[in-house]
């Protein structure tokens, strides 16, 4: 895998980006991130009746003259999120000429600067076989983003991935913020116990889907025979004719829409990337288009 | 069934090669992709196949090894044998003249061939057929032939003779055959009617057609005429034309119009089948050949002509007489008939007179006749090595002659000077020449220069006194010295000797013997190298081998050339096609001399129509049985094998058509 390279100029485009968090924010620290819950921000939000015990400093004087009332002035709340990128460190993510493991790590990275200029926290973690490995913890702020974002380059994407069952009994946190599954997704493994645990963690979703070019539209014709790069055991022998391809681009729709409607299902988000596809197109245009940014 | 070819199953090894290639060309080539998961999952996409398309796979394989055994199939040439179908063939086809006839613009003979191969092809497999042509000899030219396109490509090779039918002997061919094949088809194929015919099919090709035809041609010495005959085969016609080409010319130079005679001498139409006489006058004009042809166009056009071509212009060459006094020996010539002309023609085409002064050496004459010239003379010049030779009263020794001189024997009381001497008759019992002489040796040469029926005495006034040496033919002597002689001279030509002076050779000259003498020397000096020169085709034409003749070359009317056996003394050659015969004698000293003679259609070929003619019964009672036919039938095996190559085509389309 070639070495990431922040593009900072490319990363100045995107400070403009912010994340769209549904869920309540319910973080520890206050942030950027306006909560359900009243809070010390600037943006009013509600009067309520002065309750004895309450900071007078609060009550607000001009109502108080009209009214002959003491009521309280609320404020929302902005907390500070933590937002959590799992990327899957497959062999498959980086096998062959699709370079999906480098598209990965610059989503990875861009998405992790975005929160970072949200003050937000972030954490990055890969996923091998069963478990969750942590490659960046609670990184925040820009200085911390700049000295951590090169361990992304020592993830080691071998072996295969069960995302399910590595996220399960790790820490994903409790309403504070988003967490982003990069993967192909090209798996057996259901999807669906992560993502159920996720939204019960009232995490906000956004699985991103990397595919390469000849994943998305193979192009090999005649008598093939397949071996997984994960799994020599699994193998996949035919003459690849129109009707296979066509089964195949079946199969494909069927995989990403199952994938789309769980995430929809859960209130996520998902979308779908192409390992050439560029960044710019992907946050300025699909991301934005799909409420993930705005 | 059983296989013609059977090694043409060899080709089934095409089969376990096409598997090999097929195994070669399909496999599975190996990758390593990211995951087999969306491959594996299309599986479930596919739509439900039902099981025979499960051999699609291999189809084009199938098709193919199916293709390489209907091949082996082909090669193999696999009969089917089905017991008594198929027939011994005899064909006996009609060779001669008539079949020439050209009718619906093919020959009898063609027609006859085609008919002959539309049996064959129509014949079953397993047929066997036999070919007997009755053309200038009848022969069998197959036998028992089960190929069928061999036979009919020998049938097709087969020609037509211009001779008289041999169906005789191809009866008897053909019985033969029929002892040993008692079951044999016999068809006879001919344009000739048979009062009986017994075991054989007669397939007569004759249609009723025009046809003349000219007979009997000669030029009469006598009346200098052409006379012949015309005959109209097919009916009653007014009047015939007769053109008289002449020396090659392509304008007529005489023609006739020949009529009939009825019973009261007036002019009639010709009846069919009568001989026609005709006359044409030739008295105006001399010709070295005459072509005398039916001006009317008919159907046969090879018997409406005749060429005359005169035997001494066949045989005799020019003579040249080189003499100050020539008026006997001119006369001589002139009485043997050698050159019938009157004596103000001599010397215009075959006899040249010069002389002695004039001559410088041989200049290609067939006969020099040096007449009382000196020996010294003679012997300044070259002496011929070439022709015969006739030496008068030498005076001399002749170099590479066949005879020394001696001296003169003058009569004693002799004198030139006085005529009156001549008319005494009491000095002729001094010189009395004795012709012929009987006493030399007897052969066929000296038989032949002694033919005279009535010997005389001749008186001499004087001769020369000649030793003769090598082989020499006595003809006179005179007391008890050769005065007349022949032999060969050292340069091999034939030669003549008269030891005296014809001027002085009183009685001998006025007799008939000396002609028949000079008329027998002639012949000796020019052999007939033909005695005839109109022939029919069929006849055998016999060539006298000339003593400077080398080797005799014959150029038929077709072109060809043949090269008859001249090592006996007469060569013979059968005539075996109308027209003319041109016949080349090659010299010792290279040159030739060319003879021509006329080959006709013989008479019986002529009419179209042939009346009823003998029969040709074949003897025996014919078997039942018959041969074993064959099928071999091959055109299901190409449909199938052409199926099956579009089929694999089509298979080929859809894959490529599956793989895009």
């Amino acid at each position: 895998m070639n070495s990431l390279v922040v593009n900072e100029e490319f990363l100045s485009q995107v400070e403009l980006l912010e994340t769209l968090i549904k869920n309540n924010v319910a973080g520890q620290f206050g942030g950027n991130h306006k909560s359900k819950t009243y809070g010390s921000s600037c943006e009013f939000s509600d009067f309520r009746d002065y309750i004895p015990g309450d900071d007078i400093n609060k009550i607000d004087w001009n109502a108080y003259g009209r009214f002959e009332k003491l009521y309280i002035k609320l404020y929302l709340d902005e907390r500070q999120v933590h937002t959590r990128i799992y990327i899957d460190a497959s062999r498959s993510m980086s096998f062959g000429k699709g370079k999906k493991d480098e598209q990965a790590i610059k989503l990875a990275a861009t998405l992790a600067y975005i929160s970072i200029c949200e003050m937000d926290k972030v954490s990055i973690y890969a996923i091998h076989g069963d478990r969750v490995d942590e490659v960046i913890v609670n990184m925040l702020g820009r200085e911390s983003y700049f000295n951590n974002i090169g361990k992304l380059n020592d993830i080691v994407f071998e072996g295969d991935s069960n995302i399910s069952e590595a996220l399960l009994p790790s820490t994903v946190g409790y309403g504070d913020g988003l967490s982003v599954i990069i993967s192909d997704f090209l798996t057996d493994n259901s999807l669906d116990p992560a993502i159920d645990h996720l939204a019960g963690k009232k995490r906000d979703i956004l699985c991103v889907q990397v595919l390469s070019a000849d994943e998305l539209n193979p192009k090999a014709r005649g008598k093939l025979h397949y071996f997984d790069c994960e799994n020599s055991d699994k193998f996949y022998r035919k003459n690849i004719n129109r009707e296979i391809i066509n089964a195949y681009k079946r199969a494909l729709d069927y995989t990403t829409g199952k994938i789309r409607d769980l995430c929809l299902s859960r209130e996520g988000q998902y979308m779908l990337v192409a390992s050439n596809e560029s960044l710019q197109e992907i946050f300025f245009d699909k991301m934005i288009n799909m409420g993930v940014m705005k | 069934m059983s296989f013609l070819f059977p090694l043409g199953f060899l080709a089934l090894i095409g089969i376990p090669v096409l598997i090999f290639i097929y195994i070669i060309k399909n496999r599975y080539t190996e990758q390593t992709v990211t995951s087999t998961y969306l491959w594996t999952l299309s599986e479930k996409f596919l739509k439900r196949r039902i099981p025979i398309n499960r051999l699609t796979g291999i189809l084009s394989l199938i098709l193919q090894i199916l293709t390489v055994i209907a091949v082996a199939l082909i090669l193999a040439h696999p009969i089917i044998t089905v017991p008594d179908s198929a027939e011994a063939y005899c064909f006996v086809i009609d060779g001669s003249g008539s079949m020439n006839i050209v009718q619906n613009g093919e020959t009898r003979f063609d027609t006859a061939k085609k008919e002959i191969v539309n049996i064959i092809d129509d014949s079953m497999l397993g047929s066997s057929y036999t070919y007997i042509c009755a053309g200038d000899t009848a022969a069998r030219i197959f036998e028992n032939d089960t190929d069928k396109s061999h036979a009919a490509s020998l049938v097709e090779k087969s020609t037509v003779s211009y001779t008289s039918s041999t169906l005789t002997d191809a009866l008897r061919i053909a019985q033969d055959y029929f002892e040993d094949v008692p079951y044999a088809k016999i068809y006879l194929l001919t344009d000739k009617d048979f009062e009986n015919v017994q075991n054989v099919e007669v397939i007569n090709v004759a249609e009723p057609v025009e046809n003349y035809a000219i007979s009997d041609v000669v030029y009469d010495l006598g009346e200098q005429a052409i006379k012949g005959k015309v005959t109209s085969y097919t009916g009653d016609v007014d009047e015939l034309t007769v053109e008289v080409y002449l020396d090659g010319s392509g304008d007529a130079a005489r023609t006739e119009t020949v009529r009939g005679v009825d019973e009261e001498g007036k002019s009639a139409p010709i009846k069919k089948l009568e001989a026609t006489e005709f006359s044409i006058d030739c008295k105006d004009f001399d010709f070295a050949d005459a072509r005398v042809r039916i001006a009317q166009k008919d159907v046969l056009d090879m018997d409406n002509e005749v060429v005359i071509y005169k035997l001494e212009n066949q045989n005799f060459e020019k003579t040249l007489l080189i003499s100050e006094r020539p008026f006997f020996m001119t006369r001589l010539l002139n009485a043997v008939g050698l050159y019938d002309r009157s004596a103000t023609d001599v010397g215009e085409d075959l006899l040249d007179v010069i002389e002695p002064s004039a001559y410088s050496g041989p200049a290609g004459y067939g006969l020099y006749i040096f007449d009382s010239l000196d020996a010294e003379f003679i012997n300044d010049l070259e002496m011929p090595g070439e022709g015969a030779v006739w030496i008068i009263n030498p005076r001399g020794n002749f170099k590479n002659s066949n005879f020394s001189y001696q001296g003169e024997v003058v009569r004693s009381d002799y004198e030139e000077e006085d005529p009156d001497v001549q008319e005494d008759d009491s000095f002729k019992s001094d010189l009395v020449g004795v012709f012929p002489d009987k006493t030399g040796r007897s052969s066929v040469v000296d038989e032949q220069l002694k033919g005279i029926p009535v010997g005389i005495n001749y008186h001499l006034r004087r001769y020369s006194k000649l030793s003769v040496s090598g082989k020499y033919y006595e003809l006179s002597t005179c007391d008890g010295n050769p005065v007349i002689f022949s032999g060969t001279n050292a340069y091999g030509n034939r030669e003549a000797v008269f030891a005296f002076d014809l001027h002085e050779a009183g009685d001998l000259v006025l007799s008939g013997s000396l002609v028949l003498l000079v008329n027998n020397l002639i012949s000796y000096s020019f052999p007939q190298v033909v005695n005839n020169t109109l022939y029919y085709c069929g006849d055998t034409l016999q060539i006298n081998m000339i003593t400077d003749c080398r080797s005799v070359r014959i150029e038929t009317p077709s072109g060809s050339l043949k090269f008859p056996d001249t090592s006996s003394a007469v060569s013979e050659y059968v005539l075996d096609e109308v027209g003319t015969y041109k016949i080349y004698l090659v010299m010792k000293d290279e040159s030739e001399r060319l003879l021509n003679v006329w080959s006709s259609l013989p008479l019986e070929e002529r009419n179209p129509v042939e009346p009823a003619a003998a029969s040709f019964t074949i003897s025996g009672t014919p078997s039942e049985a018959h041969l074993d036919g064959l099928l071999d039938n091959l055109l299901i095996i190409f449909i199938v094998l052409a199926v099956i190559v579009v089929a694999d085509y089509g298979v080929y389309c859809y894959e490529q058509y599956q793989l895009r």
